[in-house]
């Protein structure tokens, strides 16, 4: 259940190198990606890739959004309500190594905003 | 916050008016009739910020600009009975009551501030309520609790928060034997609370509450909790 005292936003710009969004997910929880806005600031069609590291593992993809122009916005959900399903989980980091959000745009660059909770279930 | 909503509320655990109270302590058991009781709450109480996977510097001991604690009655005529909850909800909060005595620790060495144990955080006991039951404090004059807070996550906590809802009862002290033995054994229906830790030492009790209520009082209580009467 989506508690919005425990609601988080991170704000990243992606470019065409791989990189971490927000902070390391915490040993022990669980990150629960709500919501999304990604807009391409790229003058051309781009498209933008979400990945996620569990444990220190390999990158792993699981979405991507799709721009036809630039200032193209992609926001899921419309609408975030209190009984909304989370988008992504991503699981806290494990023995082996840290958990993270990842994202790559195809052509510099994506504004990309999250809205997560960490918690342990 | 699903979990809460099952939750019995905590203005139902608050006395009434004539309700039988016992506090214990080392020395014995004080009981109490309540006489008056009046609310009064502390909405929000600020612990600060708190960095990702740190601590406060020390523990707070929720006192106002003047070092008052607002958790111990500013009488002796009064008792505190306090609840309350905690934002943003994975901010864990530890207690000790009184200070230097960790309340709910599992392990017999010394509870950690930035572990899994012994800890309520805003999950268990929501800032808006209801309250968690172990959240549950009794105070007397010359006794208060201090809190210290462990924030979990790797993004920092711009402001822990308290929201505490409280009752404060004026009372007459109980020195009916008849009535105590009833109030201890369960004969008489009654709030019992152990004041501070279970183990290893029960909190001693003040001075002025030991004068008030008698030695010889307090001695006879333990042996109605150990053999019943």
């Amino acid at each position: 259940m989506l508690n919005r005292d425990d609601l988080k936003t991170e704000v990243a710009t992606v470019g065409i190198a791989e990189a971490d969004v927000g902070s390391a997910i915490p040993t022990n929880m669980r990150r629960f990606i709500y919501a999304i806005k990604a807009i391409n600031i790229a003058a051309v069609a781009n498209l933008l890739t979400l990945r996620k590291v569990e444990d220190g593992g390999a990158a792993e993809t699981i979405d991507y959004v799709q721009a036809a122009v630039q200032y193209d916005m992609w926001k899921d959900p419309d609408e975030l309500k209190e009984d909304s399903a989370p988008l992504y989980v991503i699981e806290g980091a494990g023995a082996v190594g840290a958990s993270h959000l990842r994202a790559v745009a195809g052509v510099a660059s994506f504004y990309l905003t999250i809205w997560y909770i960490d918690a342990p279930a | 916050m699903q979990v809460s909503l099952l939750k019995t509320s905590h203005e139902e655990l608050f006395l009434d008016q004539g309700h039988l109270l016992a506090l214990g302590f080392y020395e014995g058991w004080a009981c109490f009739r309540i006489k008056h009781r009046e609310w009064a709450n502390l909405e929000p109480f600020s612990l600060g910020e708190v960095l990702a996977v740190s601590n406060l510097a020390a523990y707070d001991e929720i006192q106002d600009t003047q070092s008052r604690h607002f958790l111990e009655p500013h009488s002796e005529d009064l008792i505190y009975h306090s609840f309350w909850g905690v934002t943003p909800p994975r901010a864990r909060i530890f207690v000790q009551y009184p200070p230097r005595a960790d309340i709910g620790s599992v392990l017999s060495v010394p509870r950690s501030e930035t572990g899994d144990v012994g800890y309520i955080d805003g999950d268990k006991s929501p800032y808006t309520g209801p309250f968690s039951n172990a959240t549950e404090l009794f105070t007397v004059k010359e006794k208060y609790p201090q809190v210290q807070v462990y924030n979990p996550l790797n993004d920092d906590m711009y402001n822990v928060m308290l929201n505490i809802d409280q009752r404060h009862y004026t009372y007459t002290i109980v020195k009916n034997l008849d009535l105590i033995r009833s109030i201890l054994i369960g004969a008489a229906r009654a709030k019992r609370y152990t004041m501070g830790t279970a183990w290893p030492n029960v909190m001693t009790i003040p001075d002025w509450l030991k004068s008030a209520v008698g030695s010889e009082l307090l001695k006879k209580t333990l042996g109605i909790m150990e053999e019943g009467g």
